[in-house]
């Protein structure tokens, strides 16, 4: 019995209501004609107030029925957006959820939290105004009760919607308190007790709807309701409220005469003409509502990864047997293997812009609170990457931004003293970059101060008395524990907490956090990030008997050694390449593989991460190769240099390199033995 | 959440609780100890709240005592409950007390 289904979908679609009304009410500022957002507001509350009613919450309905009507005054002009409006509604949503939340949990709100609300409210009507109010009130009723109609409404309900959590009764209770309920009736026969499934519907029902309600909100009321009951709402001709006739021009075009047979199979509409369908709305979209399990999904690839392995098992061995046309099968399997490949990866990449959008209201909330003037700018908010990934990101990211406000911009007068615009902006941008994700927070405030931070850490003791640093060095001291800058301490941060948990964060995803700092021009914190997926396109070499894969994405080139080199073979570290020092590895003497026993000419592969690059010397280049990730068992982990294997075509196991290593391990080879050569 | 049914005396029965489908099958439960007796008398005075489910149950045992020629009383309606009896038009089902003292 799915009793909570249906439930489950209002709570759901309240969700995504509120999401919405977040965005709207951020956006409402920023937008020289509001109309637009205005009505979606209205609408969200709407909806939301609806089916709270349905569902017999009343305390939502009840709040978000004032809500409502502060909207419609503003749709209706009677009310001009004001920051102070805007941030009273937002606190009004944050009530909203809060409450849809106690719901969920199946719990009414305490004393406490339902004066909150009434103190919302309260500030919602003085922000209204005087007669604002009235109006919104008046309006609200969206027609007046001179347009009252009696509906006549035969429900058959469908014998199984008990089962699915759908009470009839609070519908009708809803009903009513929108109208009158007139000569309700039952309709149906019981069977014997003994036969009798007291969570079948047995039951038609049968009344008269008088209501000021429009034709389509009676019958939006019955939305939940509809896939499994036979609605029939029909306009009662012979008495009208309040006299008015059918036929007659009614304000509302659907309050024609219409009439709507709404069944299982959908809307079947008759009398009326011409009836507008239903507006379109913020309906659940298949896509956002399908939720899967992250095991299953894990699983998933887990497969499609074996899949990857046993079609190039089958290519192999294809190619060997040189059968024309099951090579050509294979490639058709192939092609198709791949894009499983990527239609299964790409159900787990997910766009960051969610993740950012919610700073909006973060960067709105604290500016205040701290007095400051503050803009939030979002770039490359299109850019994805792993669930796993952006659920774990959040909180690093808002000890960043928040970081960024409190200590990084400075006060309106402060920046206008440093000739500065008042506002100051906060600046969130995200790219892929050789295989990884680049997260960047940025501010254009006071920049760190390098003598301050090393005297900090001087005094703190982790950096020596004598001990000299690079720049870069010294901001990077911002990441360890127990050192902040910020002179005074708030809520917010500056207690020397913060940075180091962020990059401790950080490296759990291994990942990687960089600053970057201009006194009085601003900092900018970078996060890299691996695309920690299970499938790579890595690119193979041979090295001896052995395979490596390189993943490709930290390919640059392939050069081959030049004989005037060949003279350099085992002492030097790095090449000349075109005018660039670029460090290089022997995997060879890395791995300790065989010497080769044919004397060939080697290559280098040319690598890049992060802004860095080293060569890798190899014996042959063997191209391309799609690979599925295996972790490396507990014997190998900590072996320096790699980061996992995978099982070739042939059978034969063959290592991933973890590039960001390998480099800093050439980079620092080099440094050593020019140092050496210096010291000659 | 939970339904209780006690037995006050020889055809006189007290449901208390919650009388909807979380307790649907208990309350099918209950209403057919309570009709097996021919003339019954049920006391809905400490039902805390009530569905359709709850409705339907009580109907449907009203309708089994009457089609044996027996009868169910069911008297002093809480007020969740005559709301809901009134909303479904069904409020004639209640017995008043003098009808139920009758009996």
């Amino acid at each position: 019995m799915n009793l909570d289904e249906a439930r489950k979908t209002y709570f759901l679609e309240a969700d995504e209501l509120l999401g919405e009304m977040e965005h709207g009410l951020l956006d409402l500022e920023q937008q020289e004609d509001p109309r637009e957002q205005i009505n979606s507001l209205f609408r969200a509350a709407h909806t939301i107030k609806g089916n709270s009613g349905v569902f017999g919450f009343d305390h939502v309905g009840r709040f978000t029925h004032r809500v409502e009507s502060v909207l419609d005054a503003l749709r209706n002009g009677h009310l001009q957006v004001t920051s102070a409006l805007v941030g009273e509604l937002l606190r009004a949503r944050d009530h909203t959820a809060e409450l849809v939340a106690l719901a969920a949990e199946g719990r009414d709100p305490d004393a406490d939290t339902l004066a909150r609300g009434e103190a919302i409210t309260a500030q919602l009507d003085d922000l209204a105004g005087g007669s604002a109010p009235v109006a919104a009130t008046a309006a609200c009723a969206e027609v007046d009760t001179a347009s009252e109609r009696r509906w006549h409404i035969e429900w058959n309900i469908g014998p199984d919607m008990l089962g699915h959590g759908l009470d009839p009764l609070s519908l009708l209770r809803y009903l009513r308190s929108n109208g009158r309920i007139e000569s309700p009736q039952l309709i149906g026969t019981f069977p014997t007790l003994s036969e009798f499934n007291p969570e079948k519907c047995y039951q038609s029902i049968r009344f008269d709807y008088v209501t000021t309600l429009s034709a389509q909100a009676v019958r939006e009321a019955f939305e939940f309701f509809l896939d499994e009951s036979e609605l029939v709402i029909s306009p009662d001709e012979s008495v009208a409220g309040a006299g008015v006739a059918d036929g007659e021009a009614t304000p509302d075009a659907t309050l024609g005469s219409v009439m709507m047979e709404i069944t299982t199979e959908g809307v079947v509409e008759r009398g009326g003409t011409e009836v507008p369908k239903d507006k379109p709305r913020a309906r659940l979209s298949p896509a956002t509502a399908i939720r899967v399990d992250a095991a299953k999904l894990d699983q998933l690839i887990n497969l499609v990864g074996e899949l990857v392995i046993a079609g190039a098992t089958s290519h192999l061995l294809a190619t060997q047997l040189g059968n024309e046309q099951l090579i050509e099968a294979n490639s058709a399997m192939t092609r198709l293997v791949e894009d499983i490949r990527d239609s299964a990866l790409n159900l787990r990449m997910v766009q960051i812009a969610e993740t950012f959008a919610r700073f909006q209201r973060v960067v709105r909330d604290i500016s205040q609170e701290l007095g400051k003037e503050i803009d939030l700018s979002i770039a490359g908010g299109e850019t994805e990457l792993d669930k796993t990934v952006v659920e774990k990101i959040g909180d690093p990211l808002m000890h960043l931004v928040r970081n960024a406000m409190d200590h990084g911009i400075e006060s309106p007068e402060k920046r206008q003293a440093a000739g500065k615009p008042r506002k100051g902006t906060v600046a969130l941008n995200a790219f892929h970059d050789s295989g990884s994700i680049v997260i960047q927070v940025a501010d254009d405030g006071g920049g760190i101060d390098p003598d301050k931070l090393l005297a900090k850490a001087r005094d703190a003791g982790i950096v020596g008395p004598t001990q000299t640093l690079t720049h870069q060095e010294i901001l990077r001291l911002a990441f360890e524990p127990g050192i902040s800058t910020a002179g005074k301490v708030t809520n917010l941060s500056g207690r020397g907490v913060g940075l180091d948990v962020v990059k401790r964060n950080i490296e759990a995803l291994r990942g990687t956090v960089d600053v970057d700092s201009e006194k009085d021009k601003g900092t900018c914190v970078s996060i890299r990030l691996p695309l920690t997926l299970a499938i790579i396109d890595g690119f193979r070499v041979g090295v001896a008997n052995s395979s490596y894969v390189i993943p490709l994405d930290t390919v640059i080139e392939c050069i081959e050694i030049e004989e005037r080199n060949e003279a350099k073979r085992g002492q030097a570290h790095y090449i000349n390449l075109r005018g660039e020092v670029l460090p290089f590895l022997r995997l060879r003497e890395l791995f300790q593989e065989a010497e080769s026993s044919r004397e060939r000419r080697e290559n280098i592969v040319v690598v890049s991460y992060a802004g860095q690059k080293a060569g890798l010397v190899v014996d042959e280049l063997l191209g391309e190769y799609q690979t599925v990730i295996k972790p490396l068992g507990r014997l190998f982990r900590g072996v320096h240099g790699l980061s996992g294997a995978t099982i070739l075509g042939s059978g034969d196991v063959a290592v991933i390199l973890d590039v960001p290593q390998l480099i800093q391990t050439a980079t620092q080879a080099a440094a050593n033995s020019q140092r050496r050569v210096v010291a000659m | 959440m939970s339904l209780h049914c006690t037995k006050t005396s020889q055809g006189r029965f007290a449901l208390s609780g919650e009388l909807d489908i979380y307790n649907a099958n208990e309350a099918k439960a209950a209403m057919r100890d309570i009709v097996s007796n021919r003339d019954a008398e049920v006391d809905l005075s400490q039902i805390t709240d009530i569905d359709f489910v709850g409705i339907q149950v009580l109907l449907a045992a009203k309708h089994e005592a009457e089609s044996n020629d027996g009868a169910l009383h069911l008297s002093e309606p809480s007020p969740v409950v005559s709301d809901a009896l009134e909303l479904l038009g069904v409020e004639a089902v209640v017995s008043t007390p003098q009808e139920a003292s009758e009996s």
